[in-house]
């Protein structure tokens, strides 16, 4: 977190501009932090029952946002925050680790999110009907348009744009399965004429 | 389905080196990984869930569990994960050859 931007707000919006009040602004704003900070870490654990609660709660809330996919990372957030010996005290450094698991849960979800979105691109890239129903689709669309407007003439005079659409969209499946790591399946080898 | 591709960023490689190099009788857990490679815990898990999905690490619980405290997750690569990292690192070596001493032209000439 940029601390000092949260600052640097405050002391715009009260010094309106102008550089004095902004920095008389800026170093109060900064002194007190600060103070406020030293007074917490300085404390012993034993006086920071906020700090537990606020980690317990958060890894409580990240567990939950992990998602049923995942019931084993509660256990896993409770032995990190336990540390090395196991009775670790929470401290503002657990607090700011169980932020992470919250982090984490989160990205988590955006991840099986993007995995969902992802599943009906893979399906097109992994299979060949379909692929070639993306790329041929709209190259006949844009044919049989072109034949409509300006005839068979037309055509020969515009063939240019089918094959640079078509083109594209080969080299976005392309790229889209080296991408994505998709295979589609090798085509069946012909029967041999006997 | 597409099998999840594993792209080695810094963050991927400190934590398959910690891995690698962890003794099977003291195997790595979140809170090593992060102290090892220094960083916080919401890089080092979304990379560990990746690597799980992508079938390179495997994962087992402290047996036998603790009483007095959370058992830990502990996890290890697996022969599939040795096998891709190598060949990623060779392939970024080589890469990185390429880039850095390219081969000198050969090509016919009078």
């Amino acid at each position: 977190m940029r601390w000092w931007l949260l600052y640097l707000v405050p002391a715009v919006l009260i010094g309106h501009g102008e550089p004095g009040p902004s920095v008389a602004a800026y170093a109060v704003v900064v002194a007190v932090h600060l103070a406020v900070k030293r007074s917490i870490a300085g404390r012993p654990p034993a006086d920071q029952p906020l700090a537990g609660f606020s980690a317990r709660g958060l890894t409580s809330l990240a567990a939950l946002l992990a998602d049923r996919k995942r019931p084993a990372l509660r256990d896993e957030w409770r032995a990190h925050l336990a540390g090395e010996s196991g009775h670790d005290p929470i401290t503002w450094t657990k607090v700011r680790e169980a932020r992470g698991f919250v982090v984490s849960a989160v990205r988590f979800r955006l991840s099986d999110a993007a995995d969902l979105a992802w599943r009906p691109v893979d399906a097109v890239l992994g299979s060949r009907p379909l692929s070639n129903l993306l790329a041929w689709g709209p190259v006949i669309v844009m044919l049989v348009a072109i034949v409509r407007r300006d005839g068979r003439f037309g055509l020969v005079a515009d063939i240019q744009d089918p094959i640079a659409l078509g083109g594209f969209l080969y080299i976005v499946i392309r790229a889209g399965r080296r991408r994505r790591g998709v295979k589609p399946p090798e085509p069946k080898a012909r029967r041999a004429k006997e | 389905m597409s099998a999840l591709k594993i792209r080695l960023t810094a963050v991927i490689m400190d934590v398959l080196d910690v891995l690698t190099n962890s003794p099977s009788d003291d195997p790595a857990w979140g809170l090593r990984l992060c102290e090892v490679t220094g960083y916080g815990t919401s890089t080092i898990y979304p990379a560990l869930d990746r690597l799980m999905k992508a079938g390179w690490i495997t994962d087992r619980w402290e047996d036998p569990r603790p009483a007095d405290r959370p058992p830990r997750r502990f996890y290890e690569m697996t022969s599939t994960g040795r096998e891709q990292y190598a060949a990623g690192l060779r392939a970024r070596r080589e890469r990185r050859a390429a880039w850095l001493h390219p081969a000198p032209h050969t090509g016919g000439g009078a």
